[in-house]
């Protein structure tokens, strides 16, 4: 296996897209548990399709790095590997986690 | 390439689609791809910010607080919507962005830079007035 760039930077770019992909279902998971307690049934709901939608991220991030790889190999440059999809589905679990969290602030409760 | 194994020639032909999004990567020239993948880490580090302000107006809601409850109320409320918007944003920048960069223009500023500063700003304000006078 040869190395496209001695910085690293398709793997940096690939380590980048794993560790975004595990906060946001980390964060679906603590979303949960919270709404969980709190008897917020929808938040519940939505973050957990959102930690799902999470994990699908993690599964494009692997499939675009080796797309980055091939594009690389090939032609030198990245014209067979698009970014749409992939943060396209990151910005879908961001927002539903989002969701989640306004219904759960806007719900009340709290511990106050 | 007259060598190549049938594997290969299946995924270089998926790897062929269409780029999307379209209005992106319809434009200009390929850039250098160092430069391409810098602009996509620059969007998942705004994801992950989005990320940390969720969780901190989450947080704000869920912990007892010596502090007035409409104001914990609207301070999560304004955490939490700041945090909904940065992944729109940070999409959008990554978009601005990779187009310049095709068409070898100026990289754009970012528009939502100062929004999130004074958000984040007055959060911080009020939570401490807010402890402070309680």
């Amino acid at each position: 296996m040869t190395l496209f760039d001695p910085g690293l930077q398709p793997e940096r770019t690939a380590l980048a897209w794993r560790r975004t992909a595990l906060s946001t279902a980390a964060a679906a998971a603590v979303l949960a548990r919270v709404a969980q307690a709190e008897g917020d049934h929808v938040a519940v709901a939505t973050s957990l399709v959102a930690g799902a939608v999470a994990a699908t991220c993690w599964l494009l991030a692997g499939h675009r790095y080796e797309r980055v790889s091939v594009s690389l190999r090939e032609c030198g440059d990245l014209r067979h590997a698009a970014l749409g999809p992939a943060a396209a589905t990151l910005c879908a679990a961001s927002l539903l986690l989002s969701l989640g969290a306004l219904h759960l602030v806007l719900a009340g409760g709290g511990a106050s | 390439m007259e060598h190549q194994g049938p594997g290969q020639a299946r995924r270089s032909t998926t790897a062929r689609r269409e780029r999307r999004p379209r209005r992106v990567y319809g434009q200009g020239s390929e850039p250098d791809p160092r430069f391409t993948l810098a602009n996509e880490r620059t969007y998942l580090a705004w994801v992950r910010t989005a990320l940390a302000l969720t969780a901190a107006g989450v947080a704000l809601d869920a912990v007892a607080l010596d502090l007035d409850a409409r104001l914990q109320v609207v301070v999560s409320l304004v955490l939490v919507v700041l945090g909904a918007s940065v992944p729109l944003q940070a999409w959008r920048g990554w978009a601005r962005t990779e187009r310049a960069l095709r068409r070898q223009e100026p990289l754009p500023a970012s528009a939502w830079t100062p929004v999130l500063a004074v958000g984040v700003t007055a959060a911080g304000v009020a939570l401490t007035v807010g402890i402070v006078l309680a």
